[in-house]
């Protein structure tokens, strides 16, 4: 199972709680704040090892946010990544 | 062409799963969504509706939200039933965190664990939040 999220603190808290082996999340929007080494919010790094996390590059960029300062477990995806995703881990659970 | 003929004679009924994790009072998004669910049950989808998080305070009785000049939804969730709508469920875990129980509920719903939800999830069409 895929889920999106576009904002860190409670919606981020709330997702994590109801991951389970194997799922995906991606983190998107404000969220990508959450995949900063030394944000606040630690979740991330609390994350077991069989969930994928990526993050969107695009609002990486916009945000001027670059890798070397995110957890290493973090992948990127463009647009096309982001619809592979999607295909690919279906059902989509949009977490707002 | 004959279009009649192209169009398939039943629906493809997917599982759908409306999930209210928030209060439905805080802005119009939670009217407009119940708004989406019985639009869905109108159109012979198989509809679950679940509630978690601060969402299961949106089944609580003696909601006023009147007082603030706000439209009552329980209305709204009373009809469920009569859109065929009789998956209601509410997660345990999240009912234990609001100190809630059973009989404090306002409808009829289902109390499952976050775990069997999640299998629940799994094998939905899509799933919907807001």
């Amino acid at each position: 199972m895929l889920y999106i999220v576009n904002k860190k603190g409670e919606v981020l808290k709330d997702c994590v709680e109801r991951l389970t082996s194997h799922d995906v999340i991606l983190l998107i929007e404000d969220a990508v704040f959450a995949a900063v080494k030394t944000s606040p919010s630690s979740v991330v790094s609390t994350l077991a090892s069989d969930i994928s996390v990526y993050a969107l590059r695009a609002d990486m960029k916009a945000r001027g946010l670059d890798a070397q300062r995110c957890y290493e477990r973090i992948q990127y995806v463009d647009y096309a990544g982001f619809v592979e995703l999607v295909e690919n881990n279906k059902p989509v659970r949009s977490c707002f | 062409m004959n279009l009649i003929g192209t169009l398939p004679l039943v629906l493809d009924v997917k599982t759908l799963f409306f999930i209210i994790n928030k209060g439905l009072q805080g802005n119009v998004c939670g009217q407009e969504f119940l708004d989406i669910i019985l639009m869905a049950a109108a159109f012979d989808q198989k509809v679950v509706v679940l509630f978690e998080g601060d969402g299961v305070n949106a089944l609580l009785k003696n909601q006023q939200p009147e007082c603030l000049n706000l439209k009552n939804m329980m209305p709204v969730l009373d009809t469920l039933p009569v859109y065929d709508i009789n998956d209601v469920i509410v997660e345990k875990e999240s009912m234990e965190v609001y100190g809630l129980t059973e009989n404090e509920l306002a409808i009829k719903a289902a109390v499952v664990s976050r775990s069997d939800i999640k299998k629940q999830l799994r094998s939905a069409d899509h799933l919907f939040g807001f």
